[in-house]
């Protein structure tokens, strides 16, 4: 699903955000990103999304080599994956159902469709009876599920989340972990850069360690013998 | 288990993909509507601001659609007179009807003239009173003061001012002309006159046109400023440039139709204002002249003319603002 070979990163600043990494997340597994900030993890995502592309190397996903996408493509790309951010970036204008809709009305889905799908992404975050409501209006772990179902609602194969957690207390942050989970059971490709060793390393996947730009272990799947 | 739920899910996936794509023809119209009135929402969520906006863009389209309608008007009151020169031959009092008669025969036979009005003393005398509304003073003279009148009109290739001015010279030595008068140096006056007024509306109307177009394309980019946070996130989630451009542009789009239609509003109030002033200046010429006011036609042109300028002002803006805009 994700296949990284020797990626650097290199910003116009001079800073090196990733040096030679090499990786790769199969279909349908979840694995963990963790390093310290500055490690390289929001990088290393954003090149996933296109956000920011590679100094060297190549990046895969679905087998598609990114070099190649040109940038009017990147949309097309970005609607086969979910986003999810530290901060869940919802329009505050818009109520939760419009929220969530987003990704499908930019998709050209018609009303009927809509509806149909956001109520199930909202009913699987738990947050159906609050469709009408205004992001200000909910607490934060709230907020980071509707998030978390504006990324699902139009089913991509992949999830990214960059620090989902970090604003969330414990509790809520196993919460979300756990949303995660039930997607990976249902064969979604999970992908979450997290630097809260401790929630990750209860969890029984696979972590890959950054530090200062360098893949330093969970290169290979251990469940997998490669 | 997890693989056979997988494989449902693929199954679902395709399905729903099939749908969608045979929706998307019905999906496009929706998405135009969705963008029409979403921008038409922005506009009411501002509406000081966006009414201001709105009345600086009609007070730009009224000035040049006003002197348009005056211009109109002007060159609607000239219409009959042809600037090709009519010779007036102002005839001897004394001339007798026998005289006349042959005097129009023998202007007939000229080569350069096309075509002769003979309009006879008792015949311009009830005319002029007809229009001059001096009825009762006219009555109380003795005899007819006016004279009759040959007017002659060259024939239409002769164009050439040397040649009309060889041929009234020509007819002036006619035995029983008092007078042979060129009506044609005003009248050119008059029509270069109208040129440069009609020029100069052109020009005027080109640079508040260019004016529309740089009020909407500031507005649109102030617009984008505060959409900011939102356009990134649409980016985000796989939005197109033209997804998040469509609304800008039907905005501007709007701004410049509205702006439009508040000026058509502002110059029918002008006409309709001015109406009496201009009715009694009309009645002191005796003059049956009716003010135009703009045609549908007209109104459906100004209307498309306005739209289409706030659609390029936006296109400007959303070109160079909008597609900076880059998450990080």
């Amino acid at each position: 699903m994700i296949r990284f070979i020797n990626v650097s990163k290199r910003y116009p600043n001079g800073q090196e955000a990733l040096q030679k990494v090499s990786f790769q997340v199969k279909p349908g597994e979840m694995a963990f990103l963790t390093g310290h900030s500055g490690a390289g993890k929001s990088s290393l995502l954003k090149l996933i999304a296109l956000i920011e592309r590679s100094s060297q190397g190549q990046v895969f996903v679905e087998g598609q080599n990114l070099n190649g996408i040109k940038h009017k493509d990147i949309p097309f790309l970005r609607r086969k994956m979910g986003l999810i951010f530290q901060n869940p970036r919802l329009l505050k204008e818009r109520t939760v159902f419009d929220n969530v809709a987003l990704p499908l009305i930019i998709d050209g889905y018609r009303h009927q469709d809509i509806s149909r799908r956001v109520r199930g992404a909202l009913d699987k975050v738990g947050l159906l009876d609050k469709e009408k409501t205004y992001p200000d209006f909910l607490s934060q772990g709230e907020q980071q599920r509707v998030g978390i179902a504006r990324a699902v609602v139009n089913k991509p194969r992949l999830l990214l989340a960059d620090e989902p957690t970090g604003n969330l207390d414990p509790d809520l942050s196993r919460e979300i972990m756990g949303l995660f989970n039930q997607f990976k059971k249902v064969g979604v490709t999970v992908l979450v850069a997290s630097h809260d060793l401790a929630l990750i390393a209860g969890l029984k996947h696979r972590i890959l360690t950054l530090k200062g730009g360098q893949l330093i272990s969970g290169m290979v799947d251990a469940q997998h013998g490669k | 288990m997890a693989n056979k739920q997988a494989a449902v899910r693929k199954q679902n996936s395709l399905e729903d993909n099939q749908n969608h794509v045979a929706n998307r023809s019905s999906a496009y119209f929706q998405r135009h509507s969705q963008a029409f009135l979403s921008s038409l929402g922005r506009l009411f969520l501002n509406p000081v601001s966006s009414l201001l906006t709105l009345a600086v863009i009609a007070i730009a389209i009224t000035l040049p659609t006003f002197l348009y309608v005056v211009l109109k008007n002007t060159e609607h009151m000239t219409q009959g007179w042809d600037s090709n020169g009519r010779i007036s031959l102002y005839l001897k009092t004394d001339t007798t009807q026998a005289q006349a008669k042959m005097l129009v025969q023998q202007v007939r036979d000229m080569p350069k003239v096309g075509s002769v009005r003979y309009i006879s003393a008792a015949e311009g005398l009830s005319t002029f009173e007809r229009q001059s509304g001096f009825h009762e003073i006219l009555q109380q003279l003795d005899s007819n003061p006016i004279p009759a009148v040959i007017q002659v009109e060259p024939k239409t290739h002769v164009q050439d001012s040397k040649d009309i001015q060889a041929l009234v010279e020509q007819l002036r030595t006619l035995r029983q002309v008092d007078l042979a008068q060129l009506d044609m140096q005003w009248l050119q006056r008059l029509y270069a006159i109208i040129n440069v007024v009609e020029s100069s509306i052109y020009m005027l109307a080109f640079f508040l046109g260019l004016g529309v177009l740089l009020i909407v394309g500031n507005t649109i980019r102030m617009t984008i400023q505060n959409y900011h946070d939102e356009i990134e996130t649409i980016k985000l989630v796989g939005g197109t440039d033209a997804f998040i451009r469509r609304p800008f542009l039907y905005t501007g789009t709007l701004y410049g139709a509205l702006g439009g239609f508040m000026a058509l509003v502002m110059v029918f109030s002008t006409l309709l204002l001015i109406q009496p002033a201009v009715n009694h200046l009309t009645g002191l010429y005796q003059s049956h002249f009716h003010t135009q006011g703009l045609g549908f036609l007209d109104g459906i042109t100004l209307l498309g003319l306005s739209g289409l300028l706030g659609f390029l002002g936006a296109w400007f803006a959303v070109n160079r603002h909008l597609l900076m805009v880059e998450p990080t």
